[in-house]
């Protein structure tokens, strides 16, 4: 008799990936065909994106999570979950997506002027059409249409942008064309005045002044929105002399200009990397802007032009940061492949929706974590947490039947802790009506959880190995599809057997690196201004390494629940060096060491550098203001003085295998191993390391990996509906 | 083992992506061609003017750049020598030189459509401000209309969370509106009559009182022209607990 059961599946991990794969095969039109179980290690889902909420309910966090505008298959899924969520509006401050995100349009790249000091070029990015997430219908981004009609127009703003430093004094010049462009609002011109136009600003050489540039870009796009009927031969002419003027008038600006060189420096990075698309044949080779993978970025940019000081500039250096891409946490060896920047970097300037980046109004955990978890609950998935994975066992291959593939016999786990009466762990916690992760687990629902509170049992350190027992699934009875979601770290261990006999898995992990991070949390007394920042709340990359990267999170603060309350927010990250040969898994110290060396390096962090973003916030040069944090058992314990002030704030060493950082290194795209591999026809791989088409860490990614995984095992969502995924 | 036969993955129809430029041509509305497109889940899916004009003319264009592309791959070797420099021709053979002349004509014609990049990278802080307000231009096209939208500063009043979604139509001239109070679902909740519009310094401003014990919850009121009485948009006002 045929089974009527569900397909069991089991799900490895909590983190991105393994929850969009979980979301999408629990989906109602399913009806009910897979059942899932999530295996979590620990108390908390989210992976390498855990929060959790510490004293005074502040936000703890593996490090810096923001989100950017063309996540649409994570911005989609998360709009679904939080649409059957359901939330009454006045149920908690986090109901409606639109309230655990909010656009962050400026950000800003450190770099150091002519005179050693630090500039901070900040940007900002208008709003992009449409919310990240929205049906692609009739305007859709990933179409040559509206590649060319984003770049028009931000072409004429940088255009502008050189008009407002030179001035007005070529203005007139230009006679009366320029104020219609440059207030076009409305007009819409035929194709005879366009034409017109166009031969006139040519012809007379009125492209040499700034304003008959900004006109130029102005009828470009027109002319992108309105090709028909408009000669293909004046548009190239006319984009050619725009091309030509716009570099020269560009580089008559650089001599004393920082701003202008760095406006120089980015289309020269931006022509090198024209040059090299048409150099390579990028534009129709079948594998598109893979075909350069084998290359790093600066390389390639380097082979096509680009000059040194351009490769070396602050946007140069933005881009790596971003993807934290230093082989073996050596910021002296910048590794990143060139198809994937290339990749990236039109996917994040042009295709986002309503902002460049997007931010939390609480921790990950929160925004997003539990949501999913409360609507895959409802959904009838179930949670195992306190599992951890410690062996993925292949069956015998002598066993194998004719034509069998081989598949995964059996999952064994440590189980770390039994929940008292056998019932399913409550992981959540309650704040002010909002559903949150707290940053321990509740003892209290464990067996012998004051033993385990007294031996300091760490759930989530690789290191701490202690257990109270094991269980192994078996297939078949236990499960009949695997969805294997821990991070890349882990896969050499618990992938063991796969490993040794599989020559496209040992290649995969000597190839496709991985590398630790380390990030730090402040909370202080006096806010932006008074610290000297007088900017808009922003996103910095660049700056001092190690901790290249900073974020001004004051929106956490109302969040939270001090005694006292701070009055900012910041977070910083970078990458962290890799602490020689993997370290041992008896070393049972080894992450106290790591979090003890970023402890002292954020320290001298804080008295050597910060002053240069933050004037106010040192007593002298080399002395931060220790004074200024805020410590939230300082009422109840007292509040320690000097450094010793820093230990009341949150850092982290992301040691733990599961935890590193996946690379796209020059090289290793190509041994990456895609979701929809079918050589273990029982098990699909899920995560920002596998091949999913956007090969690089990050949360889309490990989105559309688990997109992929669930499409392997059920056929849905369709490739074509994984957004992006079809794309060069 | 179970008595239970396992169960195989069917193999799918591929492993890899689809990296071909060509489907950078893709119709706009073709994303969702193959089944109905999936409700939005908050009803924000946005619909404008179709782009086929254009789509015509960019295929045109493409057709003309794939002439070039076919002479620029033999040159796609010479990059690799070319590393000493961009343009640098000590010991490269004329044929190569041929090859990099024409490379370097074939580039220029070119270029400018991918000099568009250099803006979505490069910003500068007086450009950008002065970017701060949605372009009309874009929702026009969509909508098929024309004209200037005049910009509404929103002033909100309240000591909670607070937050407001306004949808104006655009109008060629500027509009005298008005909003007799948000409502909400809920008949037991009272409506938030402190909305108005008012003259500001620079031009409109929409003016949001939300009194301290006035129930959280979402409210929804129409904007309307005082003369006409005619409908131009709606405001949505969402107010969390505290």
């Amino acid at each position: 008799m045929k089974e009527r059961k569900p397909i069991e599946v089991a799900v490895i991990g909590g983190g991105c990936a393994s929850i969009a794969a979980a979301f999408e095969l629990t989906r109602p039109e399913h009806k009910g065909k897979y059942h899932v179980t999530i295996y979590q290690l620990g108390w908390r889902l989210g992976g390498k994106g855990a929060s959790g909420r510490g004293p005074a309910d502040r936000i703890q966090e593996h490090g810096l999570h923001i989100w950017m505008g063309f996540y649409e298959n994570a911005f989609r899924l998360l709009r679904e979950c939080y649409a059957e969520l359901n939330r009454a509006p006045g149920s908690s401050r986090i109901a409606d997506w639109r309230d655990a995100f909010f656009p962050a349009p400026f950000i800003s790249v450190a770099d150091r002027s002519r005179d050693g000091s630090w500039f901070n070029w900040m940007a900002y990015f208008p709003p992009g059409e449409g919310l990240p997430g929205d049906p692609l219908t009739a305007y859709n981004p990933f179409s040559l249409t509206s590649y060319m009609l984003r770049a028009a127009t931000l072409v004429r703003s940088l255009l502008v942008s050189v008009q407002s430093r030179r001035g007005a004094q070529d203005d007139g010049r230009a006679g009366g064309g320029a104020a219609r462009a440059g207030s076009a609002e409305g007009w819409l011109p035929s194709g005879e005045e366009v034409a017109e136009s166009a031969i006139r600003l040519i012809k007379y050489g009125l492209l040499a002044t700034t304003a008959g540039l900004i006109e130029a870009a102005g009828l470009l796009e027109i002319m992108f929105r309105n090709l028909c009927g408009q000669r293909d031969e004046l548009v190239k002419r006319l984009l050619d002399a725009v091309a030509e003027a716009a570099r020269g008038q560009l580089e008559s600006l650089t001599g004393d200009d920082d701003e202008m060189r760095r406006l120089w420096e980015v289309v020269d990075l931006v022509l090198s990397g024209l040059l090299g698309i048409l150099r390579f044949g990028l534009l129709t080779d079948p594998r598109g802007l893979d075909a350069i993978d084998e290359y790093d970025c600066r390389e390639w940019l380097r082979m096509n032009g680009a000059s040194e000081r351009s490769l070396n500039s602050a946007m140069m250096r933005g881009i790596y940061d971003l993807a934290f891409a230093y082989e073996d946490g050596d910021v002296g060896r910048p590794r990143l492949a060139a198809g994937q920047a290339l990749r990236r970097t039109l996917r994040m300037f042009l295709t986002y929706r309503g902002s460049l980046f997007w931010k939390m109004r609480a921790g990950m955990g929160d925004a997003v974590f539990a949501p999913f978890y409360e609507v895959l609950a409802r959904r009838g998935a179930t949670f195992r947490f306190f599992h951890r994975l410690e062996n993925v066992k292949l069956a015998d291959a002598a066993g194998l039947g004719p034509g069998e593939r081989p598949y995964v016999e059996a999952l064994e786990f440590d189980v770390q802790a039994e929940i008292k009466d056998g019932k399913e762990y409550s992981p959540l916690i309650k704040l002010s009506g909002l559903p949150c992760w707290p940053a321990r687990p509740d003892y209290g629902q464990m067996v012998e959880g004051e033993r385990l509170v007294r031996e300091g049992w760490d759930f989530e350190s690789y290191w701490d190995r202690r257990k109270a027992g094991t269980k192994t699934l078996r297939v078949s009875e236990d499960f009949d599809f695997i969805v294997l979601g821990v991070g890349l770290g882990a896969i050499p261990e618990v992938c063991r057997e796969i490993v040794e006999r599989d020559e496209r898995w040992r290649e995969m992990v000597a190839r496709v690196k991985t590398v630790p991070t380390q990030a730090f949390q402040l909370w202080m007394r006096e806010d932006m201004e008074q610290l000297g920042w007088r900017e808009p709340p922003v996103n910095i990359a660049g700056f001092v390494r190690p901790f290249d990267t900073w974020a001004d999170m004051r929106q956490l603060i109302a969040e939270e629940n001090w005694p006292d309350q701070p009055q900012s927010i910041a977070y910083f990250c970078g990458v962290l060096r890799d602490g020689g040969p993997a370290a041992d898994r008896s070393d049972a110290g080894y992450p106290a060491r790591r979090r003890e060396e970023v402890r002292r390096s954020a320290i001298r962090f804080l008295n050597q550098e910060i002053g240069h973003l933050w004037p106010r916030a040192i007593e002298r040069p080399g002395r931060f203001r220790w004074e200024l944090l805020a410590d939230p058992q300082e009422r109840e314990q007292g509040g320690e003085a000097g450094e010793g002030r820093f230990d009341s704030q949150y850092w982290t060493a992301n040691v733990n295998p599961t935890d590193r950082y996946v690379l796209s290194v020059p090289g290793s795209i190509k041994y990456r191993i895609s979701p929809l591999d079918n050589t273990y026809d029982n098990l699909t791989n899920a995560g920002d390391w596998t091949d999913c088409g956007f090969n690089e860490g990050c949360v889309e990614a490990a989105v559309k990996s688990g997109r992929l995984a669930a499409h392997a095992i059920s056929r849905l969502p369709l490739l074509e509906e994984i957004i992006g995924y079809d794309h060069p | 083992m179970s008595d239970k036969e396992r169960l195989r993955r069917e193999d799918p129809v591929r492993t890899e992506p689809i990296r071909d430029w060509s489907k950078l041509y893709r119709a706009s509305n073709s994303w969702n061609a193959e089944k109905p497109a999936r409700r939005p889940a908050d009803g924000a899916a946005r619909n404008g003017a179709g782009h086929d004009s254009v789509e015509h003319g960019v295929r045109t264009g493409y057709e003309v750049i794939e002439e070039h592309i076919r002479e620029i791959r033999r040159g796609q070797g010479v990059a690799r020598e070319m590393n000493r420099g961009p343009y640098e021709s000590r010991g490269i053979g004329d044929d190569i030189l041929d090859v990099v002349e024409r490379i370097y004509r074939y580039s220029r014609e070119t270029l400018p459509l991918w000099l568009d990049l250099a803006g979505s990278i490069a910003r500068a802080p007086e450009l950008l401000r002065g970017l701060a307000n949605p372009r009309p231009r874009e929702s026009e096209e969509r909508a098929g209309g024309s004209g200037a939208g005049e910009s509404i500063a929103i002033e909100i009043l309240s000591n909670r969370l607070t937050r407001v979604t306004l949808d104006l139509r655009p109008h060629p001239e500027p509009l005298a509106l008005g909003v007799r109070g948000l409502f909400p679902m809920e008949p037991a909740k009272p409506p938030l009559v402190g909305v108005s519009f008012v003259a500001g310094g620079a031009g409109v401003v929409l003016r949001i009182l939300v009194p301290d014990e006035h129930p959280a919850g979402v409210y929804n009121g129409v904007i309307a022209e005082l003369e006409s009485g005619e409908a131009r948009g709606t405001i949505c006002v969402r107010i969390h607990e505290r």
